[in-house]
């Protein structure tokens, strides 16, 4: 065997591992609720108000997945994603999925008429203070945090989101069991 | 985590100082170790290429968000960048200016590579300190209080990959290799260090079928360091391009 054929061998076996790999490390839903392995708080949790004025917590989505989303009106990449959160809210919502929307320090009339025009109909939460940004360690808008049944923050994402990053992350965080 | 640098009014982003203070440590050592004037131009042209690319592949690989608002390929953020195609994108325009400045490209490109690992590990180390590179949970005892779980300090493995590659291509070096292996060595490495990596990565969520596309794009870059590694029979001024 010469040279050249030894390592074509070697490349094909290195392509086959490395395929190997890839498709063993894939995303995929977990067995178990990943808090169960994990000494830590389960969930950050965080209060805000609605656009009714009404006071709510994170905590009480405890056992849906969660796409918490830090954005206002006045951040253009904030808008573009929208329409698609808002479709991929439409698709899994009654499959135990919720967006909750966090507008950043924003007046309650202004978020309203902007929910209002872009026809969202997930809850979209005010947190005047920028609280929930602190909490989660966000300080660019927008951000995106996928919250697992078990409370655990499973993925961050900063920037707009795209449909396929949504899809991919929602769709195996919703097969996983429910948390304890 | 320290994700923002207070410096009187202004709040400054630490992951993306130290990313440029990365780019700029590349430069100087890339052209210290290149020692042709053409390595300046190349640094700088190398920079640009890896930005504009890996950005224009970023939005061509979240098309449904881009294509509809192509605005927003001007925001530039650390997390919007496919960065395999930015790493050879920045290989391509040292090949370029090479060329264009009658330099050897592979001398150049060696160079290039060799200067790379230790900023990079600089770097990794700034995304663990920023928060901007948080792993998946686990329950191992080195993990870091992040997000509200014990997570994988992935910027620490990201940075003892660079210094290893650092240690190998150092080793390398010293033996003289022909032109060109350094920088195919390097960009095999790179390639590993994506495969390897990626699934610990919790803000990696490009996916096609469950399978992380970076870790497609690290493969990529393997097979393409092992065809040039490949041993040959061809004269070494052929494989030089001198």
């Amino acid at each position: 065997m010469t040279p050249e054929q030894r390592w074509s061998w070697l490349l094909l076996a290195v392509v086959a591992g490395s395929l190997g790999w890839i498709v063993a490390t894939r995303v995929q839903p977990a067995a178990q609720p990943v808090a169960a392995v994990v000494a830590a708080p389960p969930l950050v949790d965080v209060s805000a108000q609605t656009l009714g004025g009404a006071v709510v917590r994170l905590s009480e989505h405890r056992g849906q997945v969660i796409l918490l989303n830090l954005w206002a009106t006045w951040c253009p990449p904030c808008r573009a994603e929208m329409p698609l959160i808002q479709a991929a809210y439409e698709q899994y919502r009654d499959d135990g999925f919720v967006v909750l929307a966090l507008s950043q320090g924003e007046e309650a009339a202004t978020v309203a008429a902007y929910v209002r025009d872009a026809g969202l109909t997930f809850p979209v939460w005010l947190d005047a203070s920028g609280a929930a940004g602190r909490a989660y360690q966000i300080r660019a808008l927008p951000a995106s945090i996928f919250i697992g049944r078990d409370g655990t923050v499973r993925a961050v994402y900063r920037g707009p989101l795209s449909r396929s990053v949504i899809d991919g992350t929602v769709a195996p965080l919703l097969a996983e069991p429910g948390g304890s | 985590m320290y994700p923002l640098l207070e410096l009187g009014p202004l709040n400054l982003a630490t992951g993306g100082l130290t990313l440029l203070l990365a780019a700029y440590w590349w430069s100087q050592r890339f052209e210290r170790r290149a020692a042709h004037p053409a390595a300046a131009d190349a640094a700088i042209a190398a920079l640009v290429a890896a930005v504009l690319v890996g950005r224009l592949a970023f939005g061509l690989t979240h098309w449904s968000l881009y294509g509809a608002d192509p605005a927003l390929f001007l925001a530039l953020r650390i997390a919007e960048f496919w960065w395999p195609a930015a790493y050879g994108a920045a290989l391509l325009a040292i090949v370029l200016v090479a060329r264009w400045r009658g330099a050897a490209p592979a001398a150049l490109l060696d160079a290039a590579a060799l200067a790379l690992p230790w900023p990079q590990a600089l770097a990794s180390l700034g995304l663990l300190l920023s928060g901007d590179a948080p792993g998946q949970p686990t329950s191992l005892p080195w993990a870091v209080p992040m997000l509200g779980a014990l997570r994988h300090p992935l910027g620490a493995y990201l940075a003892l990959s660079a210094l290893a590659l650092a240690a190998a291509l150092g080793w390398l070096a010293r033996r003289q290799p022909p032109p060109g292996r350094l920088a195919a060595v390097a960009t095999f490495g790179q390639g590993v260090l994506l495969l390897l990596w990626e699934p610990l990565n919790a803000a990696a969520l490009t996916t096609v079928a469950g399978v992380h596309v970076v870790q497609l794009a690290g493969l990529g870059l393997i097979i393409g360091a092992m065809l040039a590694l490949r041993p040959t029979t061809r004269p070494l001024a052929d494989a030089t391009g001198s």
